[in-house]
């Protein structure tokens, strides 16, 4: 091993070192400062508690996994097995696509400041980096594989199942590695051939992981199990084909790549690093700001097609969405999959202690909803611009949503349809869905302006929490008329808060 | 909207700025608040700082709804008894302060006496905890969004968005307000001060003196009743100082008037009144031989 090579190795494990001092500061102890035996035995305590956690968890949820899938019939079971595949693949897309676009090597200020004048180090990190990353989702996918074949009992080994999940994961996660190097590699030339060839490697990839569904949904009726277990031996030896193919490629891109490139497209990242702690406190501020600094590294996308009164309004909050997309994306998450996702049970369609854990998921992703009313908050946080928009809190509200809102209704729409058409309840699940983008709307509104006889702001996530409670209770209630009629109810009393409110 | 209106309006302050005034003949058929954005031509009489900067001919645009409030009111700022704590330390207390169209006021203080805190509540940014502000004889504890703004603060450090380019804030921001017309010469304006080149960058990639400059522009093609600014000297290079002091003077002109904290003297600037914050109280001086003093 060269000495950059070492230099380079010493300092990631420094970098772990220091990430497990964060997380033990919680516990209110260090690596580093624990000399003393006392210390010593208060880590050790540490160490075991947090072993003896993530014990009981994946006892737990191996139990709750075998309990689901032993309910599985064997066909059922051998699609779910000719499907795993699918995963690594939806999971490489996003990663694989971000490649054709940043670096997927990211350089901190430091390493740009210590390690950037060295190619030597440079391709050691870069190595270090994309093996961390796929031996991390190996042992995911290794995992994943353990639950799918402690549930499903297959007819063959269990070996190839669980090599097949963990060798597709890794080569998922070294695919935008491979794409991502050689885009920044000036010595590749042309660069549409290097891209082409890139978004090729991902079609095949993408379109490989379904032989496997292939070859099963073709199978005869009752033998299904029987050939998903027979293909995991073959997947299995061409997936540590196509590993070894990607780490080849890696080794070999690695040294043409462009420094520059990388510690250009690396800004973001790198002036973000130190505030990464603020992701645990506040996620949504954290996720602002990065969007917030992707957009100023763009640029102006599209131009504004300015009205005259709300028009104009209109143009800005249109705009907004546009040049700051990523928020459409959540928008879309939360209203194609989040809320739909809990419409079945909801509507009695589906085990009502289902609610509970949706619940949880919503109050959990309430950052993507809140995104609806951003513009709004970024008008009312601009005092000095706020002053001089002659419109009232509620006509603003509506305005700067009105985007935002139209992707949501049909990101509820289609989610809807896809989550109900089966039981034929669609409409009541839409209007539903509706009511609660609607409502996330006011939500987003009530925790800015000072609402009247309370004289204060309501937290978004209390009366988004209130507003799909109320959703939520339609079992209870007994029909999801009533339950709708209430939600409007509150709704319109937030709409009344908002217009008499004080911003 | 009859004659009386424009021969009663701020003449006096023209006559000082050396100004006189020829009424836009779409004035005439003004008849309501929604006809707010017509134009006054103000025509140049030979003030010496005006050519040097080769500004012949200066066109003024004010929202008709402010020329209502002068020529009925005749006093644009309105503050009374006005008091302020913060964590149980009193800043100032019974500050009152009238200002008039075409009144240039100076506000002076040491550094943590107040007048950041003074010009935002003047702005109804922050509540005093006692008194009354008035601006062209609406309250502002009272007044609602609705009805717009006669007031415009630039505050020390200007905010803006972030995801519009300083192109469009200008074009945003007139248009929301109807006053689409001011285009041109807002743009004009931003580019007599230097920002022509980097109007369509987002005003994030820009130094604080051309942030405090693209808020002036904001400011000043807006024409508010009641201009507010935070040592606008400070961030911004001696050329601009002396082009933001006549724009300042054309403004109070036009019948508005502007208040500005400052640390140093202003180039070029004929105030009407100085402003002094001292040891918790506002002490006005509006005589030429105060001043001197």
């Amino acid at each position: 091993m060269s000495w950059g090579a070492r230099e380079v190795l010493w300092l990631r494990v420094r970098h772990l070192r220091t990430r497990t001092n964060r997380f033990l500061n919680v516990a209110g102890t260090d690596l580093d400062e624990s000399t003393s035996l006392t210390d010593r035995m208060y880590l050790l305590y540490i160490a075991v508690i947090i072993v003896v956690w993530a014990f009981l968890s994946w006892n737990a949820l191996m139990g709750f996994t075998a309990r689901g899938l032993t309910l599985l019939s064997p066909d059922t079971a051998g699609l779910l097995l000719a499907t795993l595949p699918l995963v690594p693949a939806v999971i490489c897309l996003v990663p694989s696509i971000r490649a054709l676009l940043t670096s997927p090597y990211k350089m901190t200020e430091q390493d740009i400041a210590y390690l950037g004048s060295d190619r030597e180090c440079v391709r050691t990190a870069i190595f270090l980096d994309a093996a961390r990353g796929a031996l991390g989702y190996g042992v995911v996918g290794a995992l994943v594989g353990i639950l799918v074949v402690g549930g499903l009992n297959p007819t063959e080994s269990a070996v190839p199942i669980i090599a097949t999940c963990a060798l597709a994961m890794m080569a998922g996660r070294l695919l935008p590695w491979v794409i991502g190097l050689s885009r920044v590699s000036p010595t590749i030339r042309p660069k549409a051939l290097a891209l082409s060839v890139s978004c090729l490697l991902l079609a095949m990839a993408i379109g490989s992981a379904f032989i496997p569904l292939a070859v099963v949904v073709t199978s005869p009726k009752g033998e299904l199990m029987a050939a998903a277990c027979r293909l995991e031996f073959p997947a299995a030896i061409a997936l540590g084909c196509g590993i070894a193919a990607e780490w080849v490629a890696i080794v070999l891109i690695a040294p043409l790549t462009s420094i520059v490139s990388m510690i250009d497209e690396s800004e973001v990242y790198a002036e973000t690093m130190a505030i990464q702690s603020i992701a645990l406190v506040s996620p949504r501020t954290y996720t602002q700001i990065i969007r917030r600094r992707k957009n100023e590294r763009r640029g102006p996308l599209a131009s504004l097609r300015i009205g005259m009164g709300r028009g104009a309004l209109l143009s800005h909050t249109t705009l907004s969405a546009i040049r700051r997309f990523e928020g459409l994306g959540d928008v879309l998450v939360w209203s194609a999959i989040i809320v739909p996702a809990g419409m079945p049970f909801v509507l009695g369609f589906g085990p009502s202690l289902l609610i509970l854990p949706w619940m949880l998921l919503i109050i959990r992703s309430s950052g993507k909803p809140h995104e609806m009313s951003r513009v709004f908050d970024d008008d009312e946080g601009n005092r000095m611009l706020r002053s001089n928009l002659p419109f009232g809190p509620l006509t603003l509200l509506a305005i700067d949503s009105l985007p935002a809102l139209v992707v949501a209704c049909v990101g509820s729409t289609v989610g809807c349809v896809l989550t109900l058409g089966a039981f034929g309840s669609v409409g009541t699940g839409i209007v539903l869905s509706f009511l609660i983008d609607v409502g996330t709307v006011v939500c987003g509104g009530l925790a800015v302006v000072i609402v009247p006889f309370i004289y204060r702001k309501i937290w978004f996530e209390a009366s988004l929490l209130l507003l799909v409670g109320t959703v939520a209770a339609t079992p209870t209630l007994g029909s999801a008329t009533i339950s709708a009629a209430i939600a409007a109810v509150l709704i319109a009393a937030g709409m009344a808060g908002i217009a008499f409110g004080r911003d | 909207m009859d004659g009386h209106a424009i021969e009663g309006f701020g003449l006096p302050h023209l006559a000082r700025a050396g100004l006189s005034v020829e009424p836009n003949p779409k004035l005439a058929q003004a008849e309501t608040r929604a006809d707010c954005a017509f134009t006054i031509q103000a025509v140049y009489h030979g003030k010496s700082n005006f050519k040097h900067h080769g500004i012949p001919d200066v066109v003024i645009e004010t929202p008709l709804r402010h020329l209502f409030g002068r020529v009925v009111m005749d006093t644009i700022l309105e503050a009374k008894n006005l008091s302020f704590s913060y964590a149980r330390r009193t800043i100032w207390h019974d500050v009152s302060l009238s200002l008039s169209p075409g009144d240039i006021a100076l506000l002076w203080g040491v550094n943590g006496a107040g007048k950041t805190t003074l010009l935002r509540c003047l702005a109804g940014w922050s509540r005093p905890n006692e008194g009354m502000v008035a601006v062209c004889g609406r309250d502002l504890a009272r007044s609602t969004r609705r009805e717009g703004s006669d007031v415009f603060f630039v505050s020390d450090t200007p905010p803006f968005y972030e995801d519009l380019t300083a192109r469009e804030h200008i074009l945003f921001l007139l248009r929301a307000n109807g006053l689409s017309d001011r285009g041109a010469h807002a743009l004009e304006l931003a580019d007599r001060f230097h920002l022509a080149e980097s109007l369509d960058a987002y005003p994030s990639s820009f130094s604080r003196g051309m942030r405090y400059k693209l808020a002036i522009v904001l400011a000043l093609s807006l024409a508010p009743a009641l201009l507010l600014m935070d040592e606008p000297y400070g961030p911004i290079d001696h050329t601009s100082a002396v082009l933001l002091s006549h724009e300042i003077e054309l403004l109070a002109a036009s019948g508005s008037a502007v208040l500005l904290s400052c640390h140093q003297v202003p180039p070029e600037l004929a105030a009407t009144m100085q402003l002094e914050l001292e040891d918790k109280v506002l002490d006005v001086k509006k005589s030429t031989a105060e001043m001197m003093s």
